[in-house]
């Protein structure tokens, strides 16, 4: 297959693919993160799960980087027919561009989700979903570089926000919400691991990003900086929802992330509330999260079609529309989520070791020193 | 089966793909037919050449013939005047040609006609004089024509030309070809302060409409001999001067070859001031935002060509124009550097942030009012609530008319007559502002965060980023109204990502802000101490990227 | 070009079709009653609603809560059916209360759409008052179900139990004064006054009513028109209804052991009838729960310093023997002792219920046991020994001397 992109004059610096990396893994989910992981396991020690599922993020990324380097300047697209021979290559990498598109619908529907049930309640949901594709495709078309570049300007914004808000709490937090430590034993806490990867697995994008990459070498500090800062955040988030709201009410609410901003009030400064502020704060997050997954969906078809990616970023919008539109109601797309978050795990952390392997018994790319 | 959506849906996918579709198109029609009209990449085939009768005609040597031709060429002009004379002390005959008002009279009179007729060539050498067209030109040049401007040309459009121009021409009995004589020295005015860009600190210089000057006053500023000042005539009818200025050992040689190739590249009958310049040479012709810079002030081109940009001057306009331009240049001001850092500091941040207040304010107050009322303290939504029971308009357009009516006094402010100027200024200001609150058109929270925003927009040192940031708060305020705060951000996204596509000159034009360079950022919203910013800015990738050596 | 032309317009006209059919969601703030007091009582229809219903003016329903609602400000066009104040001058302050009857908060709220209200929106809600008597008929979880699960309330609005009717406690006879902030702004005293409870938000009610644990709020009397805390009111774990009240002594005593940082007084008699008063600088209480076998017992262990701030003795007591200094001390301890004693008898043996928190120790310090006992914490916590020691150090006279 030919490279349909110019990796030459479209390239990235390491800062830029870390941002691009926290950017992908921090959307919707931080929303509801922490109901999730309550569900999975009633316990105060789930930021336990959160660390381990950073660590577990952590070494999946270390096999997606060793595969990368092993295919200089090359995508997943690109090298996996390499590996495993075109028939094989091309299920996985439809498999991957499915992800990639479900990956999408998923950031938008949560997005409109939270939107049309805060923000704007009486506004026609496609008018919401068209507004955001739109400008994400006029983005889109500019290659992967501007998307970095946006990717720098949103971060900064949302994450000092976002911790301004959340932190704004604290005068509330009962660390006696968080006690005991490992009270019920270990075993709810791997029970919550499954949910809190599903929030983290973000390293994937690093199968696209590290061929863009200036200096692929450093693909390491882009994985350091793409799972330890999100994994950094849902710590917090999770640790302040339980503390400030308690381990019941944080289970019980929807959007427990959005009740903890909701839960204190500062009289005498411009806003007095601050969720709807950190809302479309966020929203901004979510719309790099999904402008990212985009790009790689188109990027695997464009591969594929053998066709410039930027027409193909027409084309994957109303698939990703439509797909957004299927789960029915708020539930059914909690539940898309944790499918994914599975689909990820199984795409994303077992394929890699396993393609590493035939890799190297089939002696295919390039050998590390 | 369950799962498959409704229709409607499908039917809303295929909007999803077919208005951008649509829309790429139309943007694409639009620039293509902007292609034709100013090209950029001018087609050599269609380009036919003037008719001229002149342009290949060259002096004879005849002096009866080409004085004819002379006077055929420009004797019905009324302002081209012909003296002829003799010149003393030979049978020669010569002719000066001038035009009344533009040609230098004075020049003409002490060392033209003076020496010629008075002095004359001396008997003795008027052997040598006389021995052909070369040694006629020599002589003179060497013995007679005491000015410093002296031309020589043997074709008759430069000269034609350059008479109209200003130059006194001189054609003399015997000699194959004419001298350019001397400067124009039509009308200029006095350097005085840039109207502008008003500093309280600085320099009180602006650029004046002579490029000669212009040039002058950034060799008086900079005495540095790496300066090049690269000329060009451009104009295909009218033809003008303009000058690149850049520093040799600083700026970019691909940024100069780029601009360069741009500049000639350029076409147009007469660009009449250096906005035209502007125009033809811009990146992006749809973007709102300006990728040129123009300004008044010599320090302020100098500052720039000193970082490694580049300017233009052009004859017959104050403006210059620096390039390549990004983002922090719009709120940057020549004061920022010459106070202390800490203030110079505080005002730059006064002024990001009064240019997000400028830009956002009315926008944020629709969203809040119509959209988010549960943003607001309660307190302060509770007295929102009573002053505005009763309102007849949605907030969206009670803050258009607002807007839009201190727009028009804005622009009504600057065509008034000095004396009247403020006058009116406070008439529409505080009378209109009052009445429409007290007829209930608007509430006063609303005039708060007009009069909030206009003053904001005046901070911003760039006149004409101010206007862009006018047109984005229009923008903006439909968003918002459609879509509260969500199309605050939506809109914020859409600005970004223009901004983030957008080059100027090759440079991206967000930098150094993205992609990151932390090493520029001691210069970006805070203005470090100088003895920190001993480097240039490396978006520039200048030649010389340390300001300390010499 | 023309073509170009054309396509463009049709793109400015569909442009402008959204912009003009859009602001499909703007709600104008004027357009809406923001309410900012809610009280909840049992249903007793107003008189409003009965002469209505005379008329024919109703729907199926219940009479099972009546809602009062404190609208700010009063809206221009003064209806007469709120039985509230009437709007108490027009600057800043004017507020009115709207009553209705029915069984679904929601369809109440979407009733007043029926008198001609603008839709009331919950965005500023401040304060939510239940009246006990409807706490004691149903339980906290189902009144407050609405109001969880609505996303215009914000979960940092208050929740207090009323003693007499929530509705009269939303009213007030000063004028310019808005109840619903009165309220809000009570507990701000606190560093004051340890009679005040501390404030109870939505998010925290929520969390106390899903774990199904015991819990106080703040109880409040309306007299002469003016709201006055007085005490708690004590919700059962076990089926989120109201149990009783503890007086303003107790919650005193029990501030001992909630409180994290003190700051109010304590008062006694020296022997011959004498008022001497002790403020509190600093305290700290330590609640060690005790476990052996299946015998749980508790041992509460409170240390205090703080200054000599009034004395009305003849002559005055000279603190500078120790002797009388320690004399004093203890008795500020014994009626320390005794205001914690008489909360902790209330709890255990009138209304066997856990709101101290006691059961929290349990869970955190032996959460094995705590599993077992979970389920009828309250019963076992009616027998617990609790035994308490006080230590109370007078280090300060004031800035007088005798």
């Amino acid at each position: 297959m030919v490279s349909t992109t110019n990796k030459h004059t479209d390239q990235i610096t390491t800062a830029q693919a870390a941002v691009l990396v926290i950017n992908y893994t921090l959307g919707a989910s931080i929303m509801t993160i922490s109901r999730n992981l309550l569900e999975a396991a009633r316990t105060p020690d789930i930021w336990i799960s959160v660390i381990l599922s950073g660590l577990i993020c952590f070494l999946a990324g270390l096999f997606i980087l060793w595969l990368c380097q092993r295919f200089r300047g090359k995508t997943l697209y690109e090298f996996m027919p390499e590996i495993t021979g075109k028939s094989v290559a091309y299920v996985i990498i439809i498999i991957m561009i499915v992800y990639f598109i479900t990956m999408s619908a998923y950031e938008l529907r949560m997005m409109t989700e939270v939107t049309s049930d805060f923000l704007l309640e009486d506004t026609p949901r496609w008018s919401i979903i068209m507004a955001f594709m739109w400008i994400a495709l006029y983005l889109n078309v500019g290659g992967i570089n501007s998307m970095a570049r946006l990717n720098e300007i949103v971060l900064p914004i949302t994450l000092i926000f976002f911790m301004v808000c959340i932190l704004s709490s604290l005068n509330l937090f009962d660390i006696k919400q968080l006690r005991p430590v490992l009270g019920a034993g270990i075993t709810p806490v791997l029970h919550g691991i499954m949910p809190a990867l599903s929030a983290l697995t973000g390293y994937e994008i690093l199968f696209i990003l590290i061929a863009f990459m200036k200096t692929p070498k450093q693909g390491i500090r882009a994985l350091h900086a793409g799972v330890w800062i999100p994994t950094m955040i849902i710590l917090i988030t999770v640790i302040l929802s339980i503390g400030v709201l308690g381990l019941y009410a944080t289970a019980n609410k929807t959007y427990p992330t959005l009740t903890l901003v909701r839960s204190y009030e500062y009289q005498g400064l411009i806003f007095e509330r601050f969720e709807s502020l950190m809302l479309v704060i966020w929203i901004m997050q979510m719309f790099t999260s999904f402008s990212i997954m985009h790009y790689a969906a188109s990027l695997g078809c464009s591969t594929m079609f053998n066709k410039k990616p930027n027409s193909l970023l027409f084309v994957t919008l109303p698939l990703i529309f439509i797909v957004s539109m299927v789960p029915k109601t708020l539930m059914e797309t909690v539940k898309l989520g944790e499918m994914l978050g599975v689909a990820s795990i199984i795409l994303f952390g077992g394929f890699p070791p396993i393609l590493l392997l035939v890799s190297v018994i089939r002696k295919k790319g390039m050998r590390r020193k | 089966m369950f799962y498959i959506p409704k229709w409607s849906v499908f039917v809303q996918s295929t909007l999803v793909i077919l208005i951008p579709i649509l829309f790429v198109w139309v943007s694409r029609r639009l620039r293509d037919s902007i292609r034709s009209v100013f090209s950029l990449h001018l087609d050599k085939s269609k380009n036919v050449k003037r008719e001229s009768s002149l342009s290949e005609i060259s002096g004879t040597g005849q002096y009866d013939q080409d004085l004819q031709m002379l006077q055929e060429s420009m004797a019905h002009n009324a302002d081209v005047h012909f003296r002829e004379f003799t010149i003393r002390g030979t049978s020669c005959r010569a002719v000066v040609v001038y035009v009344e008002g533009l040609a230098n009279s004075n020049l003409i009179d002490s060392h033209l006609i003076a020496p010629l007729m008075r002095e004359g060539v001396p008997e003795a050498d008027r052997e040598d004089f006389e021995q052909s067209s070369e040694s006629i030109q020599a002589y003179l040049e060497s013995h007679l024509l005491t000015v410093s401007h002296l031309r020589w040309g043997e074709k008759l459009q430069p000269f034609v030309q350059g008479v109209l121009n200003g130059s006194s021409g001189l054609l003399i009995e015997g000699m194959k070809g004419f001298f350019l004589v001397g400067m124009a020295k039509g009308k200029s005015r006095n350097v005085e302060d840039p109207i502008s860009e008003a500093l309280l600190r600085g320099p009180r210089i602006g650029f004046t409409e002579r490029i000669g000057e212009n040039m002058g006053l950034l060799r008086m500023h900079g005495k540095d001999e790496g300066m090049v000042m690269k000329k060009y005539e451009v104009g295909t009818r009218v033809k003008k001067e303009l000058v690149l200025i850049y520093m040799k050992d600083i700026a970019n040689q691909e940024l100069i070859n780029e601009i360069d190739s741009r500049i000639r590249r350029m076409a147009i009958d007469d660009p009449m001031d250096s906005g035209y310049i502007e125009q033809l040479i811009e990146d992006s012709t749809l973007s709102p935002f300006q990728q040129l810079q123009n300004t008044e002030r010599p320090d302020r081109v100098i500052g720039a060509i000193l970082e490694g940009r580049a300017a233009i001057l052009l004859d017959g306009t104050p403006f210059a124009l620096i390039m390549p331009v990004t983002f922090s240049m719009l709120l940057q001001s020549p004061e920022d550097y010459y106070e202390r850092w800490i203030s110079g500091s505080f005002v730059r941040l006064l002024r990001f942030s009064a240019a997000f207040l400028a830009l956002w304010a009315p926008s944020l107050y629709i969203s809040f009012i119509s959209y988010h009322s549960g943003m607001i303290p309660t307190s302060l939504a509770l007295s929102i609530v009573e002053s505005r029971q009763g309102l007849p308009f949605p907030s969206i357009i009670e803050a258009f008319i607002m807007e839009l009516s201190i727009e028009i006094l804005r622009e009504a402010g600057i065509r008034l007559p000095k004396p009247i100027g403020p006058a009116m200024g406070i008439v529409g200001g505080l009378i209109i502002g009052d009445a429409a609150v007290n007829a209930g058109i608007v509430s006063p929270f609303l005039i708060i965060v007009v009069a909030v925003t206009a003053i904001s927009s005046f901070t911003i040192p760039v006149y004409s980023a101010g206007i862009t940031l006018r047109i984005l708060r229009f923008t903006a305020m439909i968003f918002a109204g459609i879509f509260g705060l969500y199309g605050v951000i939506m809109f914020f996204l859409l600005i970004c990502s223009h901004l983030v596509k957008l080059r100027s000159f090759g440079i991206p034009y967000l930098s150094p802000l993205v992609p990151y360079r932390f090493r520029d950022w001691k210069d970006y919203v805070i203005r470090s101490p100088l003895k920190i910013l001993k480097q240039r800015p490396a978006m520039l990738n200048p030649r010389d990227k340390d300001r300390r050596t010499n | 070009m023309s073509r170009t032309m054309r396509i463009g317009l049709m793109l400015t006209f569909i442009v402008l079709q959204v912009i003009t059919t859009g602001c499909w969601g703007h709600r104008e703030i004027e357009d809406q009653s923001v309410y900012i007091g809610l009280g909840l009582d049992v249903g007793s229809p107003s008189k409003f609603e009965q002469e209505a219903n005379e008329q024919g003016g109703h729907y199926p329903k219940m009479n099972t809560v009546t809602v009062t609602v404190q609208i700010a400000p009063a809206g221009s066009s003064q209806k007469q059916g709120g039985q509230g104040s009437p709007s108490s001058g027009s600057q800043g302050g004017s507020y009115q209360n709207q009553q209705l009857t029915g069984d679904s908060i929601l369809q109440v709220f979407r009733q007043f759409a029926l008198r001609n209200e603008p839709p009331l929106v919950g965005l500023h809600l401040k304060v939510v008052v239940v009246s006990s008597e409807l706490a004691k008929q149903y339980g906290m979880g189902q009144i407050f179900d609405f109001i969880f699960r609505d996303n215009d309330i914000r979960e940092s609005c208050l929740v207090m139990i009323s003693h007499g009717k929530a509705s009269e406690v939303l009213n007030s006879q000063h004028p310019g004064e808005i109840p619903a902030f009165r309220l809000r702004d009570a507990h701000r005293n606190r560093y004051r006054n340890q009679k005040i409870l501390p404030p109870v938000t939505l998010v925290m009610l929520e969390n106390n009513v899903r774990s199904k644990s015991s819990f106080m709020l703040q109880n409040i009397v309306s007299a002469e028109g003016e709201q006055y805390l007085s005490g708690a009111a004590i919700i059962k774990g076990e089926t989120n209804k109201w149990v009783g009240e503890l007086s303003e002594a107790e919650v005193e005593g029990l501030s001992w052991i909630t409180e994290k940082k003190l700051g109010g007084v304590v008062k006694t008699y020296t022997i011959d009838g004498r008022a001497i008063t002790y403020e509190i600088k600093n305290a700290s209480a330590k609640v060690v729960p005790i476990v052996s076998g299946d015998d749980i017992s508790f041992q509460i262990k409170i240390s205090s310093e703080g200054r000599l701030i009034e004395d009305w003795s003849q002559p005055d007591i000279t603190p500078q023997q120790t002797t009388v200094l320690q004399k004093l001390e203890e008795k500020f301890e014994e009626q320390a002792r005794k205001q914690l004693g008489q909360a902790l008898y209330k709890l255990q043996n009138v209304y066997h219920t856990d709101a101290a928190g006691f059961g929290e120790q349990i869970r955190i310090s032996h959460p094995k046991v705590w599993k077992k006992v979970k389920d009828n914490w309250d019963d076992i916590f009616s027998h617990v020994p609790i035994s308490y020691d006080i230590k109370m150090t007078i280090i300060d006279y004031g800035s007088s001397k005798e």
